[in-house]
This record gives C-alpha cells, structure tokens and sequence, in this order.
C-alpha cells in the first residue's frame, strides 16, 4: 500500500502499464477488451422493451479481420474469447473500425435464458453474451495483496477495461450457442404468465364489436 | 409547388435509433399504425418500423469511417411505387409532395414494395397492407400542436440535429440550404426516381491558420522577434522569460 | 425476390389456359382455309372449358397472394399507369372470351356472316376467336410487363420477359392441345404436336437468351449509389435490425445456393429436352399416356421456371440488407 502510493500519487500524470495488465501473462493473452454502451438503450435498463430487442437482440465479438486471418476464422464464426479469469463463446464480427490489438462488444444485451420475462429461446440468451465472465473484479492474488481491487491505484475507477484476451475459433461440432449457459430463470410472481402462441390466435377474434 | 422532405446530415448522425423509436412510438399509436411487432420478447424479434438506422464502415484501417445511415421513405418526386399500385392506394399528394398509402383502397399485393428500389416500404403482416414514412402527416398538420412543435417527430426527437425538414423546392427554406451549402445529394440517382429526401455528405473540419495570425499586430514593444531563447534544456518557468 | 407460390401457379395456370385456346383457334382457322380436318363444335366447347378452367384457377390462385382479396375489384381502377391493374381487367375478359367462344361452339349457333362455305360449322366463333387471341396476346403482354416494368429489376427488364411468358405458355398450352387432341381428335395430333415442338424450341432460345444476358448483366447500383459515399471499399456494418424484416424475407429466395442452381438446370431439363423427347415419341405412337406425361412434366418443369425467373432478380433494396450486428 505504502509502494503505491508513493508510486503512484504524483500530481503529474505519466504513463504507466494497467495494473491488471501488469499482472497478466501478455503473450498467452494478447488482445485487450472493452465494452462500449449501445445507444439505443440506458445500458440494460429496459432492453427487454419489444422495439429496442429488434435493434439489439444479440450481440458480436468485433475485431480487426487481421485477427481472424491469423487465427483461421471468418466473419461471423463461433469463437472462444478467453482470459484468465474464464471464458466465453460467441459469434465474431469483423470490423475495420477496430485496432488489431482490440475486441469489443456490447455492455448489456447478453441475458441469461428465461431472464427479464423473455422467451427462453431468446437471441439475448442463445446469441448474446456478457463479456463480464471474463473480467474480475480483483487483481490476482500477488507480492502485494491477494485481495487487491481492480481499480486505477490514484481515483479507484474499476479497470475493467485491462482485461486481457485471447481469441481462437470454436470447433465445427461444438453447439452453437454462446456459453456460459444458465437454469433457466422461472417466472416471477406477478408476471404474465405465457400463454402458448397457438392461444393468439384467436386473441380478440370473439372480442364484442368484432377484431381489429 | 412545395415538396416536404428531409435531410438527413449523416456528418452529424451517431447512429442513436432515437429517430427509429420516436417515429415508432408516433405511428404505432396514431393514424398510420398500428405497426405490428412479431416474437417480441422471443427468438428473432421482428416488427414494422417505418425508419431504420443502418451503420456502414467507410475504407480500411486506420483510416475507417463509421457511417450512421437513417433510411425511410425518400418521398420521390418521381415515385416509382404510386403508378405501379393497381388500386391507387399509393399516391403522391398535390399540395405537399408527400407520397401516402391508403389503408383502405390497399389490397396488400406488394407490388409497390417491389418498385422502390430503396426497399422503404415495410408489409404489415397483421392488417396486411403496405405501410411507409408518412412524413408525419398527422403531426405537421396538427393544429393543436404549437407550431414550433409541428414537425415529423424523427426531427424532434434527433439529438445531434441531424435530421432538417423543410420544402426542398423553396429556395430559402433550412433543408435547400443545407443541400446547397453542404453538397446534399440523393441516393441511387442512377434510376431517375428523383427522391426529395436529401443526405448532407461527411464533411472534414480544417481550421487554416495564417502566418500572420501568429503573430500579434499591436505588440507595443514590438520586440517580437528579439524574444530571449533560454537553453532548452533547462528548466524554464514558462512565459516569464519573455518580460 | 421471394418466390410467391400462389404467383407461380397464376402464371402457369393462365399460361397454359391461353395457350391451348391460342392451339385451338389455331385449329379452326386452319381448319377454315382446309389444311387441317374440321372439327365439331364440341371439341371446341369442351377445349374452352378446360381453358376457362385453367385460367379460373389461376385467377383463384392470385387471391392468395393479397393481404385484403376482398378489395380486389379496386384493381381494376388504376389501368392508366399500372401493367397488373391492365392484367386484372383483361384476364377476366380473357376468361369471358373464351366461354362465350366455347359456349357458341356448344350451342352450334352458325350464323354464316362469310356467307361463303369456311371449312367449319361456325363461322362467327371465327370471328369471337379472333378476338380472343388478341385479348390472349393482351394478357401475356400484360402479365410479361408488370415485372419487365420495373426498371431497377435489371433481370426482368427486357423484352424477353412477355416474349418468355408468351411463348412458354403457349408450348404448354399446346402441349396440353396434343394430349386433348390426342384423346378426342387423333388427326389433329401431329398439327398440334409439331407447333408445340416449334415453340419449345423458340422458347427454349429466348428463355435461354434471357439466362445468358442475366449471367452478363453487370448492376447499376451499388453501395456507392446506394448510400451516397463515393469509396471504393465501404462495407455494411448493421442493417438496424436483428430479427429479420420485411425487407429481409420479401426480397430474397432463401434457398441455399446449391438448390438454386441446381433448379435452374432442372427446369432447362424438365421445361424442354424432355418434353420435346415424349411429345415426338408420344406423336409417333399416338400415346396419350407418353403425351400426358410429357404435358405433365414440363408443367412442373414451368412451375420451376417461374420460382428461379422470381429467384433470380436481384433487388438493388438488398444492397441495404447484407450484415446483422
């Protein structure tokens, strides 16, 4: 504690490599992740809503088409986006907005089967995934703590954003769904219950006054 | 006679949907609705939206542009989808240039969605008619509206000011400003369809600087080029050493 | 584009209902000058029935395609500027041609207007079949031109659309006429069967000159056109939507590329060699069963033809539907 502050708290801000990065294998983890906010919606707040899941209803790893040469993908593939603290499977998009060294997806779509009152087969939970399986939110245990928190040493935001990443495609006969896959969630009490899709069939056919 | 359009500056858009949302949240509920949502909390949820905002990327990296590109009905001048419709459900109105679908007369064959060649018609698959942009026809008339207020609502709602809406055939009106200040063009010109929606270009900012701006006019002891240099290497205490 | 089933059928049905009454009015005539033997009135009449069916189910077969049938007599209205709002007036002028053609065959009403001995019993169906061609020739035009109309449709925008939907239909019509033949009047068989060769074959070097142009044909749009943003290398990121739209199901087949290929050689098989093939031998021996199966085999071969003919246009709308993210 006393070695970061001193190292650390110096008015003058000057470059120095993320702690977490520090701390990771760089050459078994290449790749650094981020996550950006869609802006369709407030993060995940009301992204089950029926319109905004039409504009996000699953989510794709982006990253430079460079990645995917070297690696033995194409665009759209099953991939396995891995860090030291776990792993994920998802579908890749390429994109030439991306730095070669970068992946990124979106914060929030990921949802787990059954969750926020969608149907279990769901994009958000068959397609969409959560980078956060991969991201911890403490340091790994070293010289100077075990349970240090993954935070900037001067303001204590959460430096999420250090993680390091590996990426390497799925097999063909893996099943192709995103993984970690979850029990799905049962219905709250209160929710509308579901009724099975055949019933809307005749929803407001024998309404007085006839159907819309 | 006027032509209402828009003009979506695409220097501007961010590619925020609130465009998509609010022209969904206006027509879902009003007088070109209902829109239609399929699977909306299942697998593949799909639904009618009248405006979509697609995103393209522009060149190789490093040098990539992300384009946010809003796209609804063009409201052609030349409108290839009102001759082809058998029932005359599609039309182009006189007084305002705005091209509509009766509900009514529509007989849901879908020929008109084949004649654009935008693909800005969308199919309504439970009332079975073809739905469009209508330029919020309902809203611009409104008289209980205030007046500032009576545009489409995509206008309203867009946060960057990306989206203009005027008369491109009045000379003065905001959107032929733009068209002419900014170099505003229309899509796929090669099919003399003639849309009245125009898109403003992304455009470079460049700040010129001129020698002589760097240099002050009134300096009163005109010793501009007499400033002492103190050895680089040392350490200086910023403007001081010029007094 | 999405090939509509219920169109495939439209087409086909009427395709071969205006053809075999194109084939027996070809009879008559042929008939009135003396080349060909005369025929009764009820060969006519019976032929017609099957025509007017045919084209009765086509038209049935169009209801299924609209989102609201019970609108359709609004169809009729806009005949100024649209090709399908001619085709919905002159198909069932078509229809009514033909039954009032084949009704006055039925009631051997001979009013001898030549007032010189033609070679058949009815001189004024002459004349009503006279117009029923022309009103045939009107449909196939009609119906060639509401997808030949549409410029951007570059595959369907040539005058070998209606000369397709013409002669493709009139070989199965005369087809059909060989079998009719075939079963109630065999002299006719050969006069029948040899003109439906003749078209095949004449159809077969347009269909196949329409393939080779749509092989060459180079798009006007593109994405440069499409969105403005004159770069050469501009990709799309995000159609604005996940689940599919509208824009996504009604504007592309859907079928893997290997079937789409593979049925644009099977019609070619179906539609033409093996046709050509049966109806010869089916001439030869006189066999309505060889010549029934080569009706058959070429409808079905046409019901192929017309899905790859929808298949097949590409849709500059789709330049703006190619990524999801």
């Amino acid at each position: 504690m006393r070695k970061r502050i001193e190292t650390y708290f110096d008015p003058l801000p000057f470059y120095f490599e993320p702690l977490e990065v520090q701390l990771s294998d760089k050459q078994k983890y290449p790749l650094s992740a981020i996550t950006q906010r869609p802006m369709a919606m407030y993060h995940s707040w009301d992204s089950q809503n029926a319109w905004l899941r039409q504009i996000h209803a699953h989510n794709y790893l982006y990253m430079s088409p460079d990645l995917g040469e070297k690696e033995g993908f194409g665009d759209g593939d099953w991939v396995w986006v891995e860090s030291q603290w776990g792993k994920v499977r998802c579908m890749c998009r390429f994109s030439e907005a991306v730095e070669p060294g970068t992946v990124w997806t979106w914060n929030a779509i990921g949802k787990s089967a059954g969750a926020w009152n969608l149907d279990q087969g769901a994009n958000e939970s068959k397609k969409g995934f959560l980078l956060n399986h991969l991201i911890s939110e403490e340091l790994p245990a070293h010289a100077d703590g075990e349970h240090l928190s993954n935070s900037d040493p001067v303001t204590g935001q959460a430096g999420w954003y250090d993680v390091r990443v590996r990426v390497y495609k799925a097999d063909e006969d893996e099943d192709k769904v995103v993984y970690p896959q979850f029990k799905a969630v049962a219905s709250m009490p209160g929710e509308a219950s579901k009724r099975p899709k055949w019933m809307t069939y005749f929803a407001g056919k024998f309404a007085k006054g006839g159907s819309r | 006679m006027t032509q209402l359009a828009l003009v979506i500056d695409l220097n501007v858009c961010v590619g925020c949907h609130a465009c998509v949302t609010s022209c969904k949240e206006w027509n879902t509920s009003g007088m070109a609705g209902g829109m239609a949502d399929d699977n909306p909390y299942g697998a593949d949820p799909t639904g009618t939206f009248f405006n979509r905002v697609q995103t393209f990327e522009v060149g190789e990296y490093p040098c990539s542009e992300t384009v946010h590109f809003p796209k609804s009905c063009l409201h052609c001048e030349d409108p290839p989808c009102v001759p082809v419709c058998p029932t005359g459900a599609s039309y182009k109105r006189e007084e305002d240039g705005i091209v509509l679908v009766d509900y009514d007369k529509c007989i849901g064959c879908k020929y008109c969605s084949w004649a654009c060649p935008y693909g800005a018609r969308e199919f309504d698959e439970h009332e079975k008619v073809m739905k469009k942009c209508t330029l919020c026809v309902d809203r611009i008339y409104d008289e209980n509206i205030p007046e500032a207020e009576r545009k489409p609502a995509c206008v309203r709602a867009c946060p960057t000011s990306a989206r203009l809406y005027g008369d491109v055939h009045d000379p003065d009106s905001e959107v032929s400003v733009a068209i002419r200040e900014a170099g505003g063009y229309q899509l796929m010109p090669e099919w003399g369809t003639n849309p009245a929606n125009h898109y403003l270009p992304r455009r470079k900012t460049k700040i010129r600087i001129h020698e002589d701006e760097l240099v002050r006019a009134d300096n009163p002891l005109k010793k501009e080029t007499d400033r002492p240099t103190g050895p680089i290497d040392e350490p200086t205490l910023d403007d001081s050493t010029s007094w | 584009m999405h090939p509509a089933f219920s169109v495939i059928f439209l087409t086909t049905l009427i395709g071969t209902g205006q053809g075999l009454f194109l084939a027996l009015y070809t009879g008559e005539s042929y008939a009135a000058v003396k080349l060909l033997p005369a025929q009764d009135g009820a060969f006519y009449a019976w032929g017609s029935l099957v025509s007017v069916v045919l084209l009765g189910l086509g038209l049935v077969a169009s209801f299924f395609h609209l989102g609201h049938p019970e609108r359709a007599w609004r169809t009729a209205t806009k005949w100024r500027t649209s090709w399908l709002s001619r085709e919905v007036i002159v198909l069932p002028a078509v229809l009514g041609a033909i039954a009032v053609y084949g009704a006055v065959h039925a009631l051997g009403w001979n009013l001898s207007i030549f007032g010189i001995d033609t070679g058949v019993e009815n001189d004024l169906t002459l004349i009503l079949g006279a117009g029923g061609v022309l009103l045939t020739f009107a449909l196939f035009l009609c119906t060639g031109m509401i997808y030949a109309c549409i410029k951007f449709l570059q595959e369907w925008s040539t005058w070998l659309t209606p000369v397709n939907y013409l002669l493709l239909g009139t070989a199965s019509g005369f087809s059909l006429a060989t079998v009719y033949a075939a079963m109630l009047a065999p002299e006719l068989v050969n006069f029948f069967g040899g003109w439906a060769i003749i078209i095949l074959v004449s159809a077969f070097i347009t269909r196949s000159a329409s393939l080779i142009r749509n092989a060459r044909l180079k798009p006007k749009s593109s994405l440069q056109t499409a969105i403005g943003v004159r770069h050469k290398t501009m990709t799309q990121r995000s159609q604005g939507q996940m689940g599919g739209s509208f824009n996504t199901r009604e504007f592309l087949h859907g079928a893997p590329m290997w079937l789409f290929r593979s049925i644009k050689w099977t019609f070619l098989v179906l539609v033409f060699p093996i046709p050509l093939i049966l109806l010869s031998l089916g001439m030869n021996e006189a066999s309505v069963a060889v010549l029934l199966s080569a009706f058959g085999i070429q409808y079905l071969g046409l019901l192929l033809e017309r899905w790859f003919f929808f298949a097949q246009a590409n849709h500059p709308q789709n330049i703006y539907y190619q990524t999801i993210s």
